[in-house]
């Protein structure tokens, strides 16, 4: 891929274009914008693969992280201001050499390597040997060590470095485009000839942004240093990790409980500085043999007490099988909530938590789907009216207004075919006067009815039309039964649906 | 002799009540007695009747349903028991159900608007064993996170239940066993027995000329209350109203009065 040209091409407005090409391509002509079918008419040879945004950001987001080695103060370059908006098109804010970067503010930092010279052969050195060919420059202002990075005359090793106090003369040979200008303003400039940075210098500043706008002298300005122009540097964050390795395996259930309390203690210390509390736990024990044993456990809210978080375990560590002995644990907050520094309380409140925590030791003990919360949908069929179900599942319940229409205080799901005993009218919309249902038969002494509740047609899978009677028998047992008329084969059929009290 | 009477008698009660002080655990550093808190059925009648004066609140309950058909009588009076706890006290109800036992019919939510329960105070365990349900009974009246801990149990024994006897006291929070009878019976620690039976309902006005079911009637026993007397009443739902109440002695239509006999 490095000794042929090779580019990668994404779609601007229905048309392929090149995305990014690499050295050898460019010699042939390529560049970045460029529609494929032009660029393959020059070179037919040409190796293409689709642009995958995102895992370019990513990859451009770990090298950020590993360049903090050099400094505290990093960010990953991607235009993000004017020129973002003019382009409307996320998908071209790395296009061309403007493409992805990455800022070190490395103010102060550079003796620590040795001086600027030696920092910036190692940076470039050391990415290289990831594999990726890079550019380095360092200036006193943000803008022109971006602008040198891309456009300067750099060394055999390169990176540049433009000496303290030179920036307006250095900046001065290099294009316009090294002044993060959009396409547009680039074109526009280059039409009545301003082809370089030294060009721009030389005229007055008023007309410049009547005529290009603001954007282009606030570049400006900041590449030379008369504005100042920060980085947000993207703060580290410790991962909430936290590991104990023992030197003689450990085996019984008491030292995996005093294990997890000590991480515990520093996992709940490093929560309380990022300000969050922890949703999931992983516990892991790393057996002397190579093999591991995992204990999960998860809240329904950001928790960072030792001891409830302890106690979400403690019924799942007397299982825990050591084999030949445990030789490190460790604790990860695999899923963390913002939590901020709560005050206890005296009243009520505390009443609630309780009962927080108790459903938290209840879903660790028996799982999310043992706990079921009542819903009540605005519906007419029974089977949708109200439903048990699991209380994680995000639910808005229905303002119900049919408040005084009785139903059973059970439903059976499915409901229960009854066997029909004598005569029942097939005309006549009445219930069976005796029915056998469960080895049992009843004797209809009183009913009321018939309901007639119609299927939703509107979703599939529907049940035929039934005429719901509630029903008492001779004994005082109170049902909900149904007819439900099949009109295909004009069958009728009764079925226990409920039962009332 | 008459105020002797009534001293002999206030003397007594109070006896009474410092006994069930010591039986139910609680030390007082003075001997002054502190009444429990109780729950008001709302039955001016039932609540006279019990010792307390209503249901004890740090007491376990137990309802037995003697036959699957009295099923949803039963889960209808824990409902009713229920909702004037919820109505009085703060808190979310827990309800453990034993996933076996759901061939008489799962809880259908929209009776409890009926039973003026609101649908987020109450939140359902769905377990398959009868000795995991005592457990998160047991765990969660010792959380005190709850308003009211309930649960159906096929089998359980003396000993566990006075565990959980003993955890709703020091809770001071109502524990309600509900079984099914016909599954096998224990002697149990429960401060208070009932057996809710179904019996024929009383059409009224219009309904009785349409031979429409009336409300709801039961035979409501309690066979077993721990310092006091066992009793039987008969007891009317009202549909409308959703609570509650002694049913009207019977003008006529269908025989209500209570036989002693009891299945």
């Amino acid at each position: 891929m490095h000794n042929r040209p090779f580019a990668l091409v994404t779609e601007r407005h229905g048309q392929a274009i090149l995305f990014a090409t690499n050295a050898i391509a460019e010699q042939e002509g390529l560049n970045p914008g460029m529609k494929l079918a032009d660029a393959r008419a020059i070179f037919p040879k040409l190796t293409v693969e689709p642009t995958q945004i995102q895992k370019d950001k990513a990859m451009l987001e770990k090298i950020r992280i590993w360049c903090s080695r050099y400094s505290p103060w990093t960010s990953s370059s991607e235009i993000q201001d004017e020129q973002e908006k003019e382009k409307k098109d996320p998908n071209l804010i790395l296009e061309g050499p403007g493409g992805g970067g990455i800022w070190i503010d490395a103010t102060g930092c550079s003796h620590l390597f040795g001086g600027e010279e030696i920092m910036l052969t190692d940076l470039v050195n050391k990415i290289n040997q990831i594999g990726f060919v890079s550019k380095a420059a360092i200036a006193e202002t943000r803008g022109a060590a971006w602008a040198l990075a891309r456009y300067g005359q750099n060394n055999q090793k390169n990176w540049t470095i433009a000496p303290l106090g030179t920036v307006r003369e250095t900046l001065a040979p290099l294009p316009t485009a090294a002044l993060r200008l959009s396409s547009t303003t680039r074109l526009n400039l280059q039409k009545v000839g301003l082809h370089t940075i030294g060009d721009l210098l030389k005229l007055p500043r008023a007309t410049l942004s009547a005529r290009y706008g603001t954007t282009l002298l606030k570049r400006l300005d900041a590449a030379i240093g008369k504005v100042s122009e920060s980085i947000s540097a993207v703060k580290y964050k410790e991962p909430l990790y936290v590991r104990i390795s023992f030197s003689e395996p450990i085996g019984n259930s008491e030292d995996f409980r005093a294990a997890l309390e000590k991480m515990l203690i520093l996992l709940c210390q490093k929560m309380e500085s990022q300000g969050v509390g922890a949703r999931r736990l992983i516990f892991t024990l790393y057996r002397v043999d190579g093999s591991i044993e995992q204990r999960l456990a998860s809240a329904t809210h950001p928790i960072r007490d030792i001891v409830t978080l302890k106690n979400l375990f403690n019924d799942r560590i007397n299982d825990i099988d050591p084999g030949f002995g445990v030789e490190a644990t460790t604790l990860f907050a695999e899923r963390t909530e913002a939590l901020g520094d709560t005050q206890a309380k005296l009243s009520d409140d505390r009443k609630s938590n309780n009962f927080e925590l108790l459903i938290d030791r209840l879903t660790n003990r028996f799982g999310n789907e043992k706990i079921l919360s009542p819903r009540i949908t605005e519906s007419h069929i029974p089977e949708r009216a109200g439903t048990l179900s699991s209380i994680t599942e995000k639910h808005r319940n229905a303002d119900i207004k049919h408040k005084n229409i009785i139903r059973p205080v059970r439903l059976l799901y499915p409901p229960e075919e009854v066997e029909t005993i004598g005569l029942v009218s097939k005309l006549l919309v009445e219930p069976p006067s005796v029915f056998r249902w469960r080895k049992v038969v009843h004797e209809i002494t009183l009913s009321q009815g018939p309901e007639r509740i119609s299927p939703e047609w509107w979703r599939l899978g529907n049940t035929g039309t039934r005429d719901y009677f509630q029903v008492e028998d001779s004994r005082g047992r109170r049902l909900w039964i149904f007819r439900e008329t099949n009109q295909g084969s004009k069958t009728t059929r009764w079925y226990v649906h409920g039962l009332f009290p | 002799m008459i105020n002797n009477r009534t001293n002999c008698r206030s003397a007594i009660s109070d006896l009474r009540a410092r006994i069930g002080q010591i039986e139910r655990g609680k030390k007082s550093t003075r001997l002054e007695f502190i009444p429990p808190s109780v729950l008001g059925t709302g039955i001016k009648e039932l609540d006279s009747h019990l010792p307390d004066g209503g249901l004890t609140l740090g007491a376990l309950h137990e309802i037995t349903i003697p036959t699957p058909a009295d099923t949803a009588a039963a889960t209808s009076f824990c409902m009713s028991l229920l909702s004037s706890l919820l109505r009085t006290r703060k808190g979310i109800a827990l309800w453990c159900q034993n996933s076996d036992m759901l061939d008489t019919g799962e809880i259908h939510p929209p009776c409890l608007i009926q039973h003026g329960i609101a649908q987020d105070r109450l939140i359902f365990l769905r377990l398959k064993r009868d000795d995991d349900i005592l457990w998160a009974m047991e765990e969660a009246l010792h959380s005190h996170g709850p308003a009211c801990v309930l649960g159906e149990i096929a089998h359980t024994n003396l000993t566990k239940t006075r565990r959980l006897q003993t955890a709703a006291n020091e809770a001071d929070l109502p524990a309600i066993i509900l079984h099914p009878g016909w599954q096998g019976t224990w002697n149990s620690a429960a401060a208070t027995r009932w057996r809710i039976k179904t019996t024929q309902s009383r059409p009224y006005g219009l309904a009785k000329t349409l031979n429409e079911p009336g409300n709801p009637l039961w035979q409501v026993e309690l066979y077993r209350c721990r310092r006091g007397t066992p009793g039987i009443w008969k007891m009317e739902f009202q549909n409308e109203k959703g609570n509650l109440s002694l049913a009207a002695p019977a003008s006529n239509g269908p025989d209500n009065s209570c036989s002693a006999d009891i299945a």
